[in-house]
């Protein structure tokens, strides 16, 4: 997968990072091996999105997701994709709302991956390059604190992870 | 924005009372300092100099270095960007992750020491990025070494605290929600109002009015009593944040400026006035303009409205937030 790092500048007038990488959906063929040592094996995640975050732009968008190696929040240089998907059109403006989503093919491994989601609220992602998808101000974003959320996905088949897009950018 | 981070910043260290009398003395007299010991073979920095804190025992950037020697060369490292080379604060931080993972791989030293470790790389982060800004900084790393401070050392409540501080203000920047957070700070001051304090208040009083936040905060002002909360270290001479009492004063100052005390203000910026080595305090002048025309002080805040953070308006927030107390003394 060429997934471009791009990072983003948000709060506390600092950097965070995002290697932001919509796969439109398909998750990756040639995902990186390196160092899942333990199982093998393909796996996928399944949930839903809600938000918990107070939209400034009406929480109607498409929302990215994407499953890293490390915690792209902490090591943007070394982060590597290894499961993506996307979501069109999804509408979180009611209280309560949620959609269900799906991340396939991810390389089974013992050691936690760490997922971001965000939801392009100012609709101002260029679709048709979704290797370089970021959010930016007035995006909706799954965040643990300052951190990503951390998640285990040590055996194939499907696994549970319910994703609550917690935050804005200002 | 710069960050409100007035942070842990207590009057009290949180000790430990140590068996050993000799060892845990610092030169000078202050002391224990939580997971020092004088005794071992560790060089430990030596406080009582005036401008030094790193004096050359260590390898630059603590390279290579695992177990007691990572800490105290760590402990030499920190103090000396913190207090005397701003500019280096980023850099000694970005130095000072892999050692904190060296360690940990290491697995040579003890879990208080590890937590204290893991705590002050990501009190140099925060720093950095509150007093330095130094934006590039990942903020989200020092969630994880405060994470893992907590974990090794669940029973400090000053671990607990940062942790809190740092992600109150986090939520506060992103729209989280900040229920939890709220709860947990009470149940902290529940727990130990005197250690807890000075890091609630100077958090809670960034909070828009209408929160009622600003208001609790001035309740705790009024009922903290120094003498009474330092504890163990009322006899320090805190080589460490030599302006602690001017610092705390003023904070408090701040506290009452928020919301709309100007008398309260005015008591707590004469005894900032009044605390030591006040005359040497590089916030001598904010005090002393703040008492020539205490209206001037207290309008800004009031300007905010009811609605709005004033979290940026906070000296003790933004550029001074650690070294209002945390300054060396002139030479
Ligand atoms: C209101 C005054 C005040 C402020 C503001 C303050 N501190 Fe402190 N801090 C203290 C005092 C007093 C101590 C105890 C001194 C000691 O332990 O030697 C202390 C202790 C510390 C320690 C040693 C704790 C330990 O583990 O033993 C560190 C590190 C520290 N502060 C960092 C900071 C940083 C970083 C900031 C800013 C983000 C800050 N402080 C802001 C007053 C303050």
């Amino acid at each position: 997968m060429s997934c471009v790092k791009r990072f983003f500048s948000v709060v506390l007038g600092t950097s965070f990072l995002l290697a932001g990488c919509g796969d439109d959906g398909a998750a990756s063929s040639d995902a990186p091996m390196g160092d899942m040592s333990v199982a093998s094996g393909r796996a996928s995640l399944t949930g839903s999105v809600t938000r918990s975050a107070m939209a400034t732009e009406g929480a109607d968008g498409d929302i990215y997701i994407a499953v890293f190696d490390r915690d792209p929040v902490l090591d943007m240089a070394n982060a590597v994709v290894v499961g993506a998907g996307f979501l069109e059109d999804a509408d979180l403006s009611t209280d309560g709302a949620m959609v269900a989503y799906e991340v396939d093919d991810i390389p089974v491994r013992a050691e936690p991956y760490f997922l971001i989601a965000f939801m392009d609220d100012n609709d101002n992602v260029d679709a048709s390059d979704p290797d370089n998808a970021g959010p930016d101000s007035g995006d909706l974003l799954s965040l643990r604190g300052l951190a990503s959320v951390s998640v285990t996905v040590d055996a194939p088949g499907p696994h549970e992870l319910d994703i609550d897009l917690n935050s804005v950018l200002p | 924005m710069s960050v409100r981070l007035l942070l842990g910043a207590t009057l009290l260290a949180s000790i430990s009372c140590s068996s050993q009398e000799s060892c845990d003395q610092t030169p000078g007299g202050d002391g224990p300092y939580p997971t020092y010991d004088y005794c071992s073979e560790a060089a430990y920095p030596d406080f009582t100099h005036p401008r030094k804190r790193w004096d050359g025992t260590y390898p630059e950037r603590c390279a290579g270095l695992t177990g007691e020697d990572a800490w105290a060369c760590t402990e030499q490292l920190y103090w000396e960007v913190f207090q005397f080379d701003h500019d280096g604060r980023a850099d000694a931080y970005r130095q000072l992750v892999p050692v904190v993972e060296a360690v940990e791989a290491a697995g040579d030293l003890d879990d208080r020491t590890l937590a204290r470790l893991n705590l002050r790389v990501a009190q140099l982060g925060i720093a950095a990025i509150a007093e330095s800004g130094e934006t590039d900084l990942p903020v989200g790393q020092m969630q994880t070494l405060l994470e893992r401070a907590h974990e090794l050392d669940p029973d400090e409540i000053f671990i607990e605290a940062w942790l809190s501080t740092l992600l109150i203000n986090g939520a506060i920047v992103l729209g989280q929600d900040l229920e939890p957070h709220i709860d947990h700070m009470w149940e902290m001051y529940e727990r130990d109002p005197a250690i807890t304090t000075p890091t609630l208040m100077a958090v809670l009083v960034g909070f828009p009015m209408e929160t009622g936040m600003p208001d609790v905060a001035a309740e705790m002002v009024d009922r903290f009593d120094p003498e009474e909360a330092c504890g163990d270290v009322c006899d320090w001479e805190f080589f460490r944040a030599e302006f602690g009492g001017a610092g705390m004063f003023f904070s408090s100052a701040e506290v009452y400026a928020r919301v709309g005390n100007a008398e309260g203000a005015r008591a707590q910026l004469e005894l900032a006035r009044a605390a030591d080595h006040y005359d040497e305090w590089p916030l001598k002048s904010v005090v002393e303009d703040a008492l020539a025309d205490i209206d001037s002080f207290l309008a800004p805040f009031a300007a905010r409205g009811d609605d709005e953070y004033v979290t940026d308006l906070l000296v003790t927030g933004t550029d001074a937030a650690c070294m209002v107390c945390h300054a060396p003394l002139p030479e």
